[in-house]
């Protein structure tokens, strides 16, 4: 390195601890920092309490279940008892899933039951058991990283770049340093960098701190990082872009907090009534409607029209006794299964339109970068529509399994033995990685795309102006 | 203070409003968008209400359908209950974002309120739901701190101050005059309110209190934003100072705490799991008694019971149907186990839902939040009642259901009998009424006088700064 070149790096050092100063010396600044500081902490300890919390909870109704069967199959005598009967009153526990980075955004994870307790009754009435939780306390919100990253960012880079350029000149030193500076722009470049930084350090320090400290895998962090990075940098050319002219401080943050309330309160919720509007979601209460009616019918109806239904999809047990008696279980378990196969279409159909809501939000990060970080968040963390609805698929899967089971000693008659009982399959989930970053692609280009062209185009209006 | 210097005072500051771009663009876009709020949210209303009334006719005619049958099978065919929507959730949505929409009632058991808005939602859903309530609370007072920010600091930067001070003005006068030119101009975002309130008055079970009840807490809620701008203003160094405090009260007071508050409750109370209680339940359920097993102690001391009453030996014997008497009482039996349980969850969730209210005494958006739920009928405490209220018609229908099998079907031939379905269809299905104004009042009460000692603190803070800009500080 020759002497010229350490010299500069000297220099740079000196300018960049002099900004620093300056930022700590406007307290508004400095309280700003500290406060999102402190936000991105407090933020990221709750949403890890929440995730294990509900962790904590799988866990204890996964065990009183899992003792609920203990205890049944004690009751069960040597020559064994009648399979129909110990399934109907046995519930089997169907968790939900979350990694080691699901707390940084917590999405619908406290709406959604923490388990689900499945029999081997009609899905359908069993699928969209919601867990009651309490719906004021929902009301304002999660406090969570993505909380802070989507909201409180933006708010930082508004406080923080409002007046780089308008201080300058309503403390009169701009005309100076136009005169006297032939580098003006590049001071306003590093006054920018260094208060960007800051701004994305309170927001991210925290995070690589919590991660380090729980010894998570840190590959997510790097994308949570560049997401953050990019989020941060559509900010600055958006708040560079609207406190660029002849205006004043004050003006710079009102069109600031302006700017802020469009794109992160008022399209998102905008777009949230219109999805409500025109994707409406009677289908779910309609297939519990028509499961209910179909279940009960049943009782009214010939059985052999219930089992006609059921012999489609599973024929290997046509050929076993037929039912003679009022009540037989296989002759009810045929015709709760025969409602779910009804009924399987709108099932179907009511998970694409749940899922066309997200997609048609998904859009809208085109429009508002923030609900495309919030979305992206939610990706990463897996707290959205799509783990819920693969849940459900597992959960059909599960119930599948668990059907096949005891369809043999139902349908053939024979009693179940203890341990037969005991071996009956488990949930299991799939892993979920839910990280990713490969979504952000789409995003990526666009908001760069965008960005080029307001740097353009602020540069031709400035040129012109001059 | 004199009313024509007032009048003035207050004429003048609206006309600079007026004419500068940036404010007139200001009022312009909070207009659009409360417009656009009020008429989204009436419009959601009414696709919710349709969506709603016609599941619950198809669910009136799946009833009334049904053909003879057992007064048991009517018990298993059960009754689905949609929750109906208050008037002024056209203000103010509440917790119907995520509130259960259905309930199935069946007997045995108490299902949980399905179909939530927010358990069929993408990830728009944590940025919250635009209505009016929201304009109003958020949107609004951030207009006024731009409006109202530069009162008094920008005069007595451009030395105007002293001017008016020296034409005659008195400094009460100067201040109270800003602070009703910004107060005004806050109030006109009720105006929406008042054509609900006055709508309300033609709609036949909307309860209109309820709207002057908003009107009255929105004002005083307005009226505190507008006085804290201009104390703040009055106060600080310069105008531009005095924004950035407001703005970061804003921040603090709309964005922040709110949430930061509900997790802290959700975190220091927490709540058990709906699963769980289901668990706890049935576990109790299975300790009381087992009406499926002649062995089991309680049934046999309640069947021994039942004998000795009517003096005879044998169940057969009795001059009713002893099975549909054990469905009684196991229904019982059940539902007061339910209802313990619930009980406590709810007494849970309203302890978070107070800890909340207390918080707000920090906070006045929080209190008009808990106000406007409250007078809107959209919060919790309403919630719960419709939850009990059902609750209430599910266990009557089962129960007059039971009484109808004890009655109606012989003991012998219990299981080949039917009833006529005239009988059956005549089993209470009370409909829900919503509670009126009165049930709503201690949250109004709780609410309305944090806004009112805030309120009363500002006013005295105004007259502090009236004394300082006399003081020609």
């Amino acid at each position: 390195m020759t002497r010229t070149t350490s010299s500069r790096w000297g220099a740079l050092a000196v300018l960049v601890l002099f900004e620093l100063r300056l930022l700590w010396r406007e307290r508004l600044c400095a309280a700003a920092l500290l406060g999102v500081l402190l936000c991105s902490a407090l933020a990221i300890s709750q949403g890890d309490h929440q995730i294990t919390e509900l962790r904590v909870e799988r866990e204890r109704v996964n065990a009183l279940l899992i003792a609920q069967q203990k205890q049944r199959a004690q009751t069960i005598p040597a020559e064994g008892a009648d399979a129909g009967e110990l399934a109907y009153y046995q519930f089997y526990p169907a968790s939900d899933t979350s990694h080691a980075w699901s707390f940084i955004a917590l999405g619908n994870r406290l709406v959604e039951p923490a388990v689900q307790r499945i029999r081997m009754l009609g899905l359908q009435a069993q699928l969209y058991d919601a867990q009651a939780q309490n719906p004021e306390n929902a009301v304002p919100g999660n406090f969570d990283f993505a909380f802070v990253a989507v909201f409180l960012l933006p708010l930082l880079c508004v406080v923080l770049g409002h007046n780089v350029r308008s201080s300058e000149r309503e403390s009169g030193r701009l005309g100076l340093l136009e005169s006297t500076t032939s580098e003006l722009a590049r001071l306003m470049r590093l006054r920018w960098a260094v208060r960007a930084a800051c701004a994305y350090l309170a927001v991210f320090l925290p995070l690589v701190v919590f991660a380090l400290y729980r010894q998570i895998p840190l590959v997510p962090l790097f994308w949570i990082g560049l997401c953050l990075l990019s989020y941060l940098a559509i900010w600055i050319i958006l708040i560079n872009r609207v406190s660029s002219g002849a205006r004043s401080s004050a003006e710079n943050a009102m069109r600031g907090y302006m700017l802020w309330l469009a794109l992160v309160l008022v399209i998102p919720q905008v777009g949230q009534l219109l999805i409500n509007q025109s994707l409406p979601t009677a289908l779910g209460k309609q297939i519990a409607l028509a499961h209910r009616r179909s279940v009960a019918n049943a009782w009214d109806i010939p059985k052999q029209e219930s089992f006609d239904i059921f012999f489609r999809a599973h024929p290997e047990w046509k050929n076993t006794p037929p039912v003679l008696t009022r009540f037989h279980w296989k002759w009810y378990y045929a015709f709760h299964h025969a409602a779910d196969m009804q009924l399987a279409d709108q099932a179907r159909a009511y998970n694409q339109k749940v899922l066309a809501r997200q997609r048609v939000a998904d859009y809208l990060g085109f429009l508002s970068p923030s609900v495309a970080l919030q979305a992206l968040l939610e990706r990463m963390a897996d707290s959205r529509i799509e783990r819920v609805l693969g849940k459900r698929d597992e959960i059909e899967r599960f119930h599948t399994a668990l059907r096949r089971y005891f369809y043999p000693f139902v349908f053939e008659e024979r009693r179940m033995r203890a341990e037969d009982f005991l071996a009956a399959p488990a949930f299991k989930s799939a892993n979920v990685s839910g990280l990713e970053p490969t979504q952000a692609g789409p995003y990526a280009i666009f908001w760069l795309l965008a960005t080029i062209a307001l740097v353009f185009s602020g540069r031709r209006a400035r040129s012109t102006h001059s | 203070m004199r009313s024509r210097v007032l009048r003035a005072i207050v004429a003048t500051q609206w006309r600079r409003w007026r004419r500068e771009r940036l404010f007139f663009w200001i009022i312009a876009a909070a207009a659009v968008l409360l417009l656009c709020s009020v008429a989204l949210n009436v419009q959601q209303t009414a696709t919710q209400l349709q969506e709603r009334n016609q599941l619950q006719a198809v669910a009136e005619k799946d009833w009334h359908s049904q053909p003879d049958r057992h007064p048991h099978r009517v018990v298993h065919f059960g009754d689905f209950v949609f929750k109906p929507i208050q008037f002024f959730a056209r203000w103010d949505w509440g917790v119907e974002q995520h509130a259960g929409t259905s309930i199935y009632l069946e007997g045995h058991r108490q299902n949980s309120a399905n179909f939530s808005q927010s358990a069929q939602s993408s990830s728009l859903q944590q940025f919250g739901v635009l209505t009016p309530a929201f304009v109003v609370q958020v949107v609004v007072p951030l207009l006024m701190i731009f409006l109202g920010f530069g009162s008094l600091s920008q005069e007595r930067e451009s030395g105007l101050l002293m001017q008016l001070l020296a034409s005659g003005a008195r400094a009460s006068e100067l201040v109270f005059g800003k602070f009703l030119a910004l107060y005004a101009v806050g109030l006109l975002a009720l105006l929406p309110l008042l054509i609900l309130l006055i709508w309300s008055l033609f709609t036949p079970g909307a309860d209109a209190t309820r709207g002057m009840i908003l009107l009255v807490g929105y004002s005083v809620y307005l009226m505190i934003c507008a006085a804290l701008v201009i104390v703040l203003a009055g106060f600080a160094k310069s105008s531009y100072s005095a924004l950035m405090i407001c703005l970061a009260l804003w921040v603090l007071a709309c964005v922040a705490m709110p949430r930061v508050s509900s997790f802290v409750t959700r975190q220091y109370w927490p709540a058990p799991s709906w699963v769980a209680i289901e668990i706890e339940a049935e576990n109790r359920l299975k300790k009381l008694g087992d009406s499926h097993n002649p062995n089991d102690p309680y049934f046999a001391a309640f069947k021994e019971k039942t004998l000795r009453e009517y003096g005879v030996q044998r169940v057969e014997d009795l001059p009713f149907n002893y099975g549909g008497l054990l469905m009684q009482e196991g229904e019982r039996l059940t539902a007061q186990v339910f209802d313990e349980l619930n009980s406590n969850l709810h007494a849970r969730y309203s302890l978070q839902n107070q800890r909340y209210r207390q918080m707000a005494w920090l906070n006045p958006a929080m209190a008009i939040s808990t106000l406007s739920m409250a007078a809107a009928g959209t919060d919790f405490a309403h919630h719960l009642h419709f939850l009990q209220a059902t609750e209430a018609r599910r266990f009557a229908m089962i129960q007059a259901l039971n009484k109808i099998h004890t009655e109606q079907i012989s003991f012998a031939n219990d299981r080949n009998e039917r009833v006529s379905a005239k009988v059956l269809l005549s089993a209470p299905r009370q409909l829900y009424q919503a509670p009126n104004v009165a049930f709503a009042m201690p949250f109004v009460v709780q609410a309305g006088t944090v806004l009112l000692v805030w309120a009363g603190l500002c006013w005295a803070l105004l007259h502090r700064v009236a004394r300082r800009v006399g003081a020609g500080q």
